[in-house]
């Protein structure tokens, strides 16, 4: 088993497509929580709108979008990419920007500058 | 002789909910994906895989389910539980100490609490389940192509960290949090009852 792991240094192409689409829906996901957090802070009639429950506020409506697309995001790459891999170097830099910008859209002092608060 | 004072320990239904989000599930959560971080890093790096029994693989395959579920656990408690607490709105002339919200707001040494640390923990809490649940699924499927692909297998790790970090914000925010303006209320609860001396 270990001799068959080492003698290739590439996962195949159906494998490589399927941890890419892992990757990429998770990074969109994190991306569109950190881009809903600064439209909410920038946007009263968003914020209003992202208030589908009101206890919680619009986090509510942020956080059910940004898992509703990571979700359906996940399943069209997902039959996409086991189908026909992407370029992995072009879809693992995607996911991990959109990683990262999901990261630095939820930072409060980042929030601030871009929405003008 | 004085007759000591009965003694007890008393604790509100608020306050234990926002133990288990925290204490049970949250810290469980941490300490599990820390756990696939280093698993991750240590498949980088190791020169032989490690073979699994079918116990084992069994037993590790629970783990990574059990992380992803801990995480929902508790994004899910805080969100949709414990965060109306903290946010409602106190009445006119009602005890701030209820409202944690209001109590951090009402004063300009506590205010950060809430714009930097809440504000902070609420949104970037939500990345670590996601970032979980794709670390459960890839693990259990494809964990012999993260070992062979480096590639992916350090971008695997890097949302691992990622998961990492958010998780560990939102603990320690959510911990100092509950310091400085616990979330208190509802029912009481006598957890154990005894006599000094």
């Amino acid at each position: 088993m270990a001799e068959l792991e080492n003698s290739y240094s590439g996962a195949p192409s159906a494998v490589q497509g399927s941890v890419c689409a892992a990757l990429v829906s998770a990074g969109l996901g994190c991306f569109v929580l950190g881009l809903t957090d600064v439209l909410a802070d920038a946007s009263p009639a968003l914020n209003k709108a992202f208030n589908i429950y009101n206890p919680t506020g619009a986090l509510s409506g942020e956080t059910t979008l940004a898992v509703v697309l990571w979700l359906v995001s996940w399943f069209v790459l997902e039959r996409l990419w086991t189908a026909r891999a992407p370029k992995l170097g072009a879809a693992l830099g995607a996911a991990l920007a959109m990683l990262l910008l999901g990261l630095a859209l939820t930072f409060p002092p980042i929030v601030d500058v871009l929405t003008g608060h | 002789m004085i007759t000591p004072e009965p003694s007890h320990m008393h604790t509100t239904f608020r306050s234990l909910v926002t133990s288990i989000h925290g204490l049970l599930f949250g810290s469980l959560f941490l300490i599990a994906i820390a756990a696939t971080a280093l698993e991750l890093l240590r498949q980088q790096v190791m020169v032989r895989p490690a073979e699994l029994t079918p116990l084992g693989r069994f037993l590790e395959r629970a783990a990574y389910i059990k992380m992803a579920a801990f995480g929902w656990i508790a994004v899910l408690l805080g969100t949709y539980v414990i965060y109306p607490w903290y946010r409602s709105k106190p009445p006119a002339g009602a005890n701030l100490a209820d409202y944690p919200r209001s109590l951090l707001l009402s004063s300009p040494n506590t205010a950060a609490w809430h714009s930097f640390g809440m504000e902070w923990k609420e949104h970037v809490g939500w990345i670590a389940p996601i970032v979980a649940t794709m670390l459960a699924v890839v693990m259990i499927r494809h964990a012999a192509a993260l070992r062979v692909d480096k590639r992916l297998g350090r971008a695997v790790l890097a949302f691992a960290c990622a998961g990492l970090l958010a998780t560990a914000v939102a603990g320690f925010f959510g911990a100092m949090l509950d310091k400085t303006a616990p979330v208190v209320g509802g029912a009481t609860y006598t957890v154990m009852g005894g006599h000094h001396g």
